[in-house]
């Protein structure tokens, strides 16, 4: 099934889950530990929201930590494809661009 | 602990934003999140940042159920739909009101309570500023930030009727305020605010969850560009040198019967005509166009019904409306004659 491109607060969000199931604070964590503009909680669980009802993520466990709530989440197969086919669309344009930037002597 | 205890609560109140059924579902969770950051982060209070973005998803998650009934292709046409409009509007009045609005322009500045040189734009200025510049943004590939400049301009299209005087106000004590200078240099009309104010909602609920491909970013930029160069340099009448059409006060435009907006609405009609017949001859191949038109059409309707100051606009618009309607039908009975199977065929002549 061809998608659309993916969200980048999506894409992100995918991302982290790619080395194993995390929790929302643990997913913020992979996300500003990776670089670029920091991820806010409303921002994370809306893409959440999005992933989990595109069937993309899919809660695995829940506990409770020092009397907060922990739920954690990890990508479902289709999510795992989704996330390895934009990850293979994103190499190439990086690719491509680096490839075009090398022509005017620019290294990126 | 009395601190932590503070910070819970000013969490609780952010998450207010969010609809019943999700904080039941989700403000355990969420809460622990926010509070583990500002623990680790030394915080007691949550950040402007955290106020802004808890502010703005929780009206996404009220607001997601009703846009969840409209297709995701089809809030992204009538999202593209509504900003060439609101970009179409936007750069008449932005170049022929509020960028030439210097007094010394007036035919006549012998009058006691008019400045005589300066440059007095209203409020709406930004607003008109907000819709290129959101415009510009999405063509860029940035279409939530593009979003947000156009929920912006929308928010202050909303208020600049009671902004606009403290504003000039501000910009000129005891001038521009005055009675006998609001027809000159009052707001712009009501029902213009009006039409950019739907026309933004469209435009900021329909892209509330689209990316943008390459292809509705062409079809954007091709419609803005369509819409600039046929709006820009024509609504001042058809009379005007081309230079000239670029200056005058804002009355000239705002309220000036066969000018500015008055010419714009005396075109509307035919517009509207047009676009729906366009609407037909597409959605003959590709129905889902018809609905996105219809509903753009919407507030141009209202910039007809309310814009014209002139008699052929009301007279124009019945004829277009009977038109719309004739139309209308045509795209009715070919939707249902297809959703039925029924197909033109040419039967070889024996």
């Amino acid at each position: 099934m061809t998608r659309s491109q993916l969200q980048e607060p999506s894409f992100r969000v995918l991302a982290a889950l790619a080395s194993g199931p995390k929790h929302g604070y643990a997913i913020l964590q992979e996300i500003a530990a990776g670089g670029g503009a920091a991820m806010r909680a409303g921002t994370l669980y809306a893409a959440l929201d999005r992933l989990t009802a595109e069937g993309l993520v899919a809660q695995t466990g829940e506990e409770v930590v020092e009397g907060r709530l922990r739920r954690y989440y990890d990508l479902t197969d289709d999510g795992v494809q989704t996330l390895a086919e934009e990850t293979r669309r994103l190499r190439a344009n990086v690719t491509a661009a680096a490839a075009g930037l090398r022509l005017r002597g620019v290294t990126a | 602990m009395s601190g932590a205890g503070s910070l819970e609560e000013r969490y609780r109140r952010l998450l207010r934003a969010y609809p019943a059924s999700w904080r039941a579902r989700r403000e355990e969770e969420v809460l622990a999140v926010l509070l583990d950051d500002a623990q680790a982060h030394g915080r007691s209070r949550p950040t402007a940042r955290e106020v802004l973005d808890l502010a703005g998803a929780g009206l996404a998650a009220r607001v997601d159920p009703v846009l969840g009934l409209v297709g995701e292709r089809t809030r992204r046409r009538i999202a593209t739909l509504a900003t060439v409009s609101g970009v179409a509007l936007s750069v008449p009045a932005l170049l022929q009101a509020e960028l030439p609005s210097r007094v010394t322009r007036l035919p006549s500045v012998a009058v006691p309570w008019l400045p005589t040189s300066g440059w007095w734009p209203s409020p709406a200025l930004a607003v008109y500023l907000g819709w290129l510049v959101g415009a510009a943004v999405i063509l860029a590939g940035r279409p939530s930030a593009g979003r947000t400049w156009l929920a912006a301009s929308t928010a202050l299209a909303a208020v600049t009727p009671w902004l606009d005087a403290p504003v000039r106000a501000w910009l000129s004590p005891g001038s521009l305020t005055s009675r006998a200078a609001q027809p000159f240099f009052g707001p712009p009309p009501r029902y213009f605010l009006g039409v950019l104010v739907c026309l933004g909602v469209l435009a900021c609920s329909a892209t509330a969850r689209t990316d943008a491909p390459t292809r509705w970013r062409t079809a954007l930029g091709t419609g803005l560009l369509t819409a600039v160069v046929f709006f820009a340099p024509w609504t001042n009448g058809p009379d005007a040198s081309f230079w000239t059409r670029f200056s005058g006060p804002p009355f000239v435009f705002y309220r000036s019967g066969g000018y500015g907006l008055s010419a714009i609405a005396l075109e509307v009609p035919w517009l509207l005509a047009a676009a729906v017949v366009t609407a037909l001859l597409v959605g003959l191949r590709r129905p889902g166009w018809i609905a996105p038109v219809l509903v753009v059409c919407i507030p141009w309707t209202y910039l007809a019904a309310f814009g014209g100051l002139g008699s052929s606009a009301r007279v124009g618009f019945p004829f277009a409306l009977l038109l719309t309607g004739v139309v209308g039908t045509l795209i009715a009975a070919a939707a249902v004659a297809r959703s039925a199977g029924v197909r033109v065929v040419r039967v070889p002549r024996t």
